[in-house]
């Protein structure tokens, strides 16, 4: 064996079995809420309605596509006054299925995400094979900060990643469709 | 580690949140504590992993770790999550004779699997001996570039475990992406997909369990990069009391032939699953 030889290595996650293997559900939508906005007092639908225009906007200030025409929105008061917005979404990573809630505030700060359910897509030996494809290093032009930047110990997971760019996506739905005008 | 477990009836609590690169779950169990407590308990746990992650990642520029690899020959202070971890990075070295290495920072730089995040020129591996620390602080000997990717995420794993017990829950475990640790009276089933085990399940009490698979040819963009002589290419799982430990052990075995995993665990209170 070359002494010099560089193998790749990397983790196998574990699957924890509890409930339904490979799909588990965190948190209801009213729970997620409550977490995310302990304090609020009203939860008011405000789904938007995305045209293609409005989608392809969104990917080009993004660099993520836009899929659904409909993003499901609440608006979130406390005693009257706008707290922020809370926003389910989803993501697909290369086998997996993840929907996931943000809260943004109205100055369009992350204050907090919650994972509702994780599924993975594929069974058997393609979700095995799926769990050594996903893994994927961060690259150098990642930048965008959520609540504390997400930092690596060994590298970003392909899921992971579009979680990332998912909650950036958000960011700019916001900017462009939930900010009051100033 | 092997302490009696009781196979669990009660629904856990559980939360995950993007960490360490990967998905890290959190699954509770208590009699006396209403669900909205486990919650508030779960973040707590969450925040410190959190804090492991800032100080320790080789990714991160700002990290103490980032630090002390650009300031080779420097005494440097640091926080005890770092010296605790250095320390045990070292002391595995010095057991595996180097099998486990956290000094070949500079080799995965060269190969892209690390950021260059400055400094001066490095050589692209050292040995155990390169890292000198002495009280809170700790300074490296050679301009070698430490990472500590093999054994930080079982350590913020402990952490994460650690602040659980402190809030006086009866049982749970994490999860970092395949670094998995329980505690409590109630056992917990993970599958491991081992070929000894013919992906068989494991029922973990009071123990951590690490997986890791070693390829001969490396995968461009793959976050985690083994240097050193494999064996064979494999998927090599460890239980051990710690998941520091059976993290950094799934390293250590990659650089032995199989029929020798076995005995060379348990000379680290580990079992080659």
């Amino acid at each position: 064996m070359d002494k010099h030889l560089i193998n790749s290595l990397w983790f196998m996650p574990l699957t924890v079995i509890a409930s339904p293997a490979f799909a588990v559900d965190y948190f209801s939508i009213e729970e997620a809420q409550q977490l995310l906005y302990p304090d609020a007092t009203a939860f008011t639908a405000a789904n938007l309605s995305l045209t293609d225009e409005h989608k392809s906007t969104i990917k080009s200030l993004a660099g993520t596509r836009q899929r659904q025409n409909e993003q499901p929105v609440w608006r979130v008061e406390k005693d009257g006054e706008l707290q922020g917005w809370f926003i389910i979404d989803d993501v697909v990573g290369k086998h997996e299925y993840i929907t996931y809630a943000t809260a943004i505030d109205q100055q369009g700060n992350v204050l907090g995400m919650e994972i509702l359910s994780y599924r993975e897509t594929h069974g058997g030996e393609v979700r095995r094979e799926s769990w050594r494809e996903q893994f994927v290093g961060k690259t150098a032009g990642d930048t965008f900060k959520l609540d504390e930047d997400i930092q690596n110990i060994s590298g970003a997971t392909l899921s992971c990643r579009n979680l990332t760019d998912g909650v950036k996506r958000l960011l700019v739905i916001h900017e462009q469709f939930l900010r009051p005008a100033q | 580690m092997n302490s009696s477990c009781a196979p669990h009836n009660d629904e856990p609590v559980r939360r995950v949140q993007p960490l360490l690169g990967t998905f890290v779950e959190i699954g509770l169990w208590s009699n006396r504590m209403s669900r909205s407590a486990l919650l508030e308990i779960s973040r707590h746990a969450f925040a410190r992993i959190r804090v492991v992650q800032d100080r320790l990642s080789a990714h991160n520029r700002d990290s103490e770790l980032g630090f002390l690899n650009r300031h080779p020959g420097q005494w440097i202070p640091l926080s005890q999550d770092a010296r605790r971890v250095l320390s045990l990075a070292r002391s595995m070295g010095r057991l595996s004779q180097d099998r486990f290495n956290c000094t070949v920072g500079g080799a995965l730089v060269l190969r892209g699997a690390l950021p260059d995040l400055g400094g001066p020129l490095s050589l692209p591996s050292g040995t155990w001996t390169d890292i000198d620390i002495d009280g809170n602080r700790a300074r490296l000997l050679r301009p070698v570039r430490v990472t500590l990717d093999g054994i930080a995420k079982g350590y913020a794993v402990d952490c994460g475990i650690a602040e659980l017990k402190r809030y006086g829950v009866d049982g749970g475990w994490i999860n970092a992406g395949g670094d998995v640790r329980h505690f409590g009276a109630q056992s917990l089933s993970v599958m491991v997909d081992s070929p000894r085990l013919r992906r068989g399940g494991l029922t973990l009490c009071n123990a951590a369990v690490a997986s890791s698979q070693i390829r001969y040819a490396p995968r461009e963009g793959h976050p985690a990069t083994y240097v050193g002589e494999a064996k064979e290419q494999a998927l090599l799982s460890v239980k051990s009391p710690f998941a520091w430990r059976a993290d950094a052990m799934t390293k250590v075995l990659a650089a032995y032939p199989p029929e020798q995993r076995s005995a060379v665990a348990a000379a680290f209170n580990s079992e080659y699953l």
